[in-house]
């Protein structure tokens, strides 16, 4: 999780160093970017930032789980974050697409720029996923307090 | 109308000790004391009927209605 960003950072500073292609940054120009490509890059990484909620909500679930006890009164608003924050990912994903094509085409020169709008598979996975998570999250809510009420009885 | 629990009444009048009772029907004291002072929400019907065996009793003898 703290390895990630860092990494993308340095894909993005040093292109192609890593082997990787960071959001297609490999394919820019040479030259200093303008500020219309970072700032299509800097909108094309909203989405990561929810992912990265998404993947600190699973820290915290599993460290939860490995005390041993499944029905914690924070598993199920934990389970529901994770789910909010996956599905906030992959819908700004889909909606910030067109927005981070046509800023990093914007310093194009006329008849270049180009808007894009791509939803893929992988996109509504995601979506079918991260409603899932909710669904279980609030079950796992109701569980927790039917767990706690089971408990005050002797 | 409130449900008060009078075990410590019949364990009183069949001279039995919070801890026996407690290991004769297979819960904690802490849980016991809890009953006897009706700080839960309820008592299930496998314990109620537990505690009648042992006190020899029915469960109106420790559950009143008042």
């Amino acid at each position: 999780m703290v390895l990630l960003p860092a990494l993308i950072f340095v894909g993005i500073i040093l292109p192609g160093r890593l082997g990787i292609d960071i959001q297609g940054t490999s394919s820019l120009p040479n030259t200093p970017w303008p500020a219309n490509i970072w700032a299509g890059l800097i909108v094309s990484f909203i989405p990561l930032f929810f992912s990265m909620l998404a993947l600190n909500g699973m820290r915290h679930l599993f460290a939860l789980y490995r005390l041993g006890d499944p029905l914690a009164p924070h598993a199920g608003p934990i389970i529901k974050s994770i789910g909010k924050n996956v599905l906030i990912a992959s819908i700004l994903g889909v909606v910030l697409y067109p927005a981070v094509t046509g800023l990093i085409s914007l310093s194009n020169p006329v008849g270049e720029r180009s808007i894009s709008v791509s939803i893929s598979i992988n996109d509504i996975g995601f979506i079918l996923v991260a409603g899932l998570l909710l669904m279980i999250g609030w079950s796992m809510s109701e569980a927790t307090k039917v767990a706690a009420e089971n408990r005050e009885f002797i | 109308m409130e449900i008060v629990v009078r075990l410590d009444v019949m364990m009183a009048l069949r001279k039995i000790k919070g801890r026996d009772l407690a290991a004769q029907i297979g819960i904690t004291e802490q849980n016991l004391s809890l009953l006897k002072s009706g700080k839960v929400k309820g008592i299930r019907f496998e314990t109620l009927a537990k505690l009648c065996t042992v006190l020899d009793c029915q469960p109106a003898d420790i559950l009143e209605a008042v």
